[in-house]
């Protein structure tokens, strides 16, 4: 049986890789796309069709938003979950991955989420850590 | 029974299609890959020390203020242990690329995915039992 694809739609890496393993974990093929744009020429251009798709509609140029809308009224067939927050966007990966039957999740999801708070957290000290040693 | 353990190519390349298409090839393989789209986002993760990242596949040509070739300067310089490998559709990126890289190491494309595949099992070899990312 083949499996099914997610596409995952969020700028950031450091929230983006690890729910992308959550999910590859839980046996989803995903395709990660950065924005909008690679979103839509992985829809159009992919060689398999795309079942769902998880954007990230907190991004501030408000096409991701706009891609749900337009995958809503043109491609119904995809599956279209949004998320404005890191736990919502962990929740919604959580639900996908309840949906796989007979299936023993890697890892507990709310381990997903404090992973990648603590890897915002670590960059956001970094970049503290430089403008300080900017302003010594 | 050990842990077993697999080698993790952060993977940087802009063209969607292009990075989905590598980035699948490589996890058949049983590499664990990490997709990055520029190279600002490959820092983000190196930068990070809490993903351990045994190679740095980088195409060269690529949008924003770092292109592939700065990417591995950076690399060499501040991650001196991870191994770099890169990738060019451009025969002048490619004679560049030689200077910072082994020529084994150094792909024309486009490339041919098992056989890239192969050259890293080769010269990554076993992950030591503090590298790698746990598979089991």
């Amino acid at each position: 049986m083949e499996k099914k694809i997610i596409l995952l739609v969020e700028a950031d890496i450091l929230i983006r890789h690890p729910l992308a393993e959550y999910l590859r974990g839980c046996d989803y093929l995903v395709i990660e796309a950065i924005d909008a744009q690679e979103a839509r020429l992985v829809i159009d251009k992919g060689e398999r069709s795309v079942d769902v798709a998880l954007l990230d509609i907190s991004e501030e140029t408000g096409r991701n938003f706009a891609l749900a809308g337009w995958m809503r009224e043109n491609r119904p067939e995809i599956e279209v979950l949004r998320a404005g927050t890191i736990g919502r966007a962990v929740d919604q990966a959580q639900e996908l991955c309840s949906e796989q039957p007979d299936l023993q999740r890697p890892y507990d999801h709310k381990l997903v989420a404090d992973r990648i708070r603590r890897l915002l957290a670590e960059r956001q000290r970094r970049t503290e850590d430089g403008k300080l040693l900017r302003q010594a | 029974m050990g842990v077993l353990k697999q080698h993790t190519i952060l993977l940087v390349e802009d063209e969607p299609l292009i990075r989905m298409d590598i980035a699948f090839q490589l996890r058949q393989r049983g590499f664990a890959v990490i997709e990055a789209a520029r190279a600002t986002e490959a820092i983000d993760v190196l930068a990070t020390r809490a993903i351990p990242i045994s190679l740095v596949l980088t195409d060269v040509q690529m949008p924003g203020e770092m292109d592939g070739l700065d990417l591995l300067r950076w690399t060499r310089e501040h991650h001196p242990s991870v191994t770099v490998s890169v990738m060019s559709a451009s025969r002048e990126a490619v004679a560049q690329a030689l200077g910072l890289c082994a020529p084994s190491l150094v792909f024309l494309k486009p490339v041919l995915v098992g056989v890239m595949a192969g050259i890293f099992e080769a010269v990554l070899g076993e992950p030591a039992p503090d590298q790698g990312t746990d598979v089991a």
